[in-house]
């Protein structure tokens, strides 16, 4: 079972190739979109019918808790892989208290696209690599005041502050934050710090470099800016098919995020874990050592839906963008740290995200807000860590 | 007289078996869908049941912390703001289009289409729709608005106006429907009445006031109770057309939304079942004081 429409026809290839190797084994491939996905495996899993093989991400620590997921490492030891063959934060990602409960698909980075054709119409200087944050911020002011000053109507920036992943979530791993402490009994949302990430969203639309968070929760920033109303904006990789596709493509151009403390990446991605119900776990296993395997990355690669987390095929992914240039999704990758997770990760992402909210509709200061956010984190943290013991 | 007696208990038995035989198939998807559902949900509100495992029994432990939520009094206050401002308006224009529809007012077929489009159009359709006419960029009432010259608006996630944006919606939505009850309410008032008072030389608005009104009362009744009761679940419109965090949630979220988000998005589903207790009470209490003052306004013809 998936959720990605998208990424759907190319699993059909995929799993017909499976099949053809593996003539035994029947595979149904079950689309689900993503606002039911959680929904529907919830209630499956909680009625022991869940598929026997399934996308997972990082809320996992919700389904080894509840003991649905199989563990994986007598499978790998016995077919003899090599771990070291896939990223580290990836595999690291999707493992539990030693545990290995997933296989990984690829990964996520975030990084920024422009549009080249509104650079030129206003004659603004591209950006340049390693840029720090006030130089994206003086980039976003002088693009406001051309844009303005020839009655222009494009947004100097637009950033999906609606989802932490593609916005303040990398801005607070560039303060040097982890969120979530490697005991996971605390969290550090209460650092000063934590605020500053926030503060600088909300001028930048208070300067009016980035639209107000009304229009911003009206349409995503995504849209914003392949209608070329936006001249920069922080998307992630899983958007770059759609940003591949555009009518202008030939104009995006790519770069890493600007520095702030550092410009490292929360790595996100999706795994393939099974269902510890699994009626089948030797075919199950078949299909999760294929699809993570090396052909099923080619294939995820050369149809631009997934950077491969199997090293060997990272190559593969880039040369097939015919407009826009993959590799500084790759080069983003390099810097990357692990996505910060916590066994109540269900839980927190819900109230850093409300609290976000707050925050950027202005009901609240960013101090308040995070403070808030900080506090009710934590108590989210200590309920969980009180039920589990 | 005997033999007679018991031959009527006899047919009468067989008779009242068959009816119950009739409505079984409807009575057991209820007894199970439904009657068995409000059971299980109360308990639930009683216990701490979330995604899997079993639900420990907590007490009042969900009502306490729902009293003390802000968003619960939020979503409270939105719900009943939409149905102060929908039920008036729903009424008053369905009743108005049923007695001019009913004047044989020569409504070309075109405006019937418009007038008849949501009654069959799905929510999902009508709520994605809307959505984009109302968005902020791209949307067609912006594009007028700018066209006219006037300041556009983000009606679906500024504060000030969501509320009033998914009420339009659920207005229009909801007008065709109520509409067509009115038209065979007004289609039962005898010809006969409206001729004597013609008679008696009754001009128009006497004859809507002292004739239409009273006689559709009965039926004015239903439509208000159903509507009421209607709003008060308000979900659908608001699910489609405002993301979970947008900044026109917090003024739009009405009870159903604020329980959907905790039982089935926190998987809070002990503190959801709370939530909808909480709605039961609520819709159950203005029901009673509606068949209460029925009686005082309600003409019935015996």
């Amino acid at each position: 079972m998936l959720w990605d429409e998208v990424q759907s026809p190319v699993f059909e290839t995929i799993i017909g190739k499976f099949m053809e190797a593996n003539p035994d084994i029947e595979v149904e491939l079950q689309l689900t979109p993503w606002n039911q996905y959680w929904t529907k495996l919830d209630a499956a899993a909680g009625a022991g019918t869940a598929p026997d093989v399934f996308w997972m991400n990082v809320f996992m620590p919700k389904y080894t808790d509840a003991g649905i997921l199989e563990p994986l490492d007598s499978y790998i030891e016995k077919d003899g892989l090599d771990k070291s063959a896939w990223v580290p934060a990836m595999m690291e990602l999707y493992s539990d208290k030693g545990v290995q409960y997933g296989m990984p698909k690829g990964m996520d980075v975030v990084v920024v696209a422009y549009n080249k054709g509104i650079f030129d119409k206003y004659g603004v200087e591209y950006p340049k690599e390693g840029w720090t944050w006030d130089e994206f911020v003086a980039k976003g002011a002088e693009l406001r005041d051309k844009i303005a000053e020839k009655g222009g109507e494009e947004y100097p920036l637009a950033m999906e502050i609606d989802e932490p992943q593609p916005s303040y979530l990398q801005l607070l791993v560039q303060e040097g934050l982890k969120i979530y402490s490697d005991d996971g009994l605390t969290t550090d949302l209460n650092d000063p710090k934590a605020v500053k990430p926030f503060a600088d969203i909300v001028k930048l639309m208070d300067d009016k470099i980035l639209p107000e968070y009304k229009i911003l929760s009206d349409t995503k920033a995504t849209d914003l800016f392949i209608s070329e109303k936006a001249a920069m904006l922080y998307v992630g990789s899983w958007k770059s098919s759609v940003l591949d596709n555009a009518s202008f493509a030939k104009n995006i151009g790519l770069i890493p995020m600007p520095t702030r403390e550092n410009n490292h990446c929360a790595l996100g991605g999706i795994s393939y874990s099974m269902s510890a119900s699994s009626k089948n776990k030797e075919a199950a296993w078949k299909l999760i050592s294929y699809l993570s395997g090396p052909e099923s990355n080619r294939i995820q690669a050369e149809a631009r839906i997934e950077i491969p987390a199997y090293i060997a095929v990272q190559d593969a992914y880039g040369p097939t963008f015919q407009n826009i240039d993959g590799s500084i999704f790759i080069e983003q990758s390099k810097s990357a740290v692990k996505y910060p997770v916590h066994r109540a990760i269900a839980t927190t992402t819900q109230i850093i995200s409300d609290n976000a909210a707050a925050i950027f509709s202005r009901t609240v200061t960013p101090e308040e807000g995070v403070a808030k956010m900080a506090k009710e984190v934590q108590a989210a943290i200590d309920e969980y860590n009180a039920t589990m013991k | 007289m005997a033999i007679k007696n018991t031959f009527i208990k006899k047919t009468a038995r067989k008779e009242a078996r068959t009816g119950y035989l009739m409505i079984a198939p409807l009575m057991i998807g209820l007894l199970i869908f439904s009657v068995r559902s409000f059971f299980v949900n109360f308990y639930y509100s009683f216990t701490n049941k979330s995604a899997f495992g079993n639900p420990k029994f907590i007490g009042f432990a969900n009502y306490e912390k729902l009293f003390h939520s802000d968003k619960f009094y939020a979503a409270l206050e939105n719900t009943f703001l939409y149905v102060l401002l929908c039920v008036p308006f729903v009424i008053a224009i369905s009743l108005l289009l049923a007695v001019l529809l009913n004047k044989g007012i020569n409504l070309t077929g075109f405006y019937r289409t418009l007038i008849f489009i949501p009654a069959v159009t799905m929510p999902a359709a009508i709520g994605l729709i809307w959505k984009w006419i109302l968005n902020y960029e791209f949307g067609l009432l912006n594009a007028i608005i700018r066209l006219l010259g006037g300041q556009p608006q983000a009606w679906l996630s500024d504060p000030n106006y969501v509320l009033l944006s998914v009420s339009a919606v659920l207005i229009w939505a909801d007008v065709s429907l109520r509409m067509i009850v009115f038209l065979a309410g007004l289609q039962n008032i005898p010809k006969s009445l409206y001729e004597a008072a013609e008679i008696d030389g009754a001009n128009n608005r006497t004859k809507f006031f002292k004739i239409t009104l009273p006689m559709l009362s009965p039926t004015i009744f239903f439509v208000t109770l159903m509507e009421i009761i209607g709003v008060f679940q308000i979900f659908d419109f608001i699910y489609l057309m405002i993301p979970m965090n947008s900044s026109g949630m917090p003024a739009a979220r009405s009870l159903v939304s604020y329980f959907y988000e905790e039982a089935f998005v926190r998987n809070n589903r002990g503190y959801g079942s709370a939530i909808t207790v909480i709605l039961f009470i609520i819709i159950f209490i203005i029901t009673m004081i509606q068949m209460k003052l029925q009686k005082k306004w309600v003409f019935t013809e015996s």
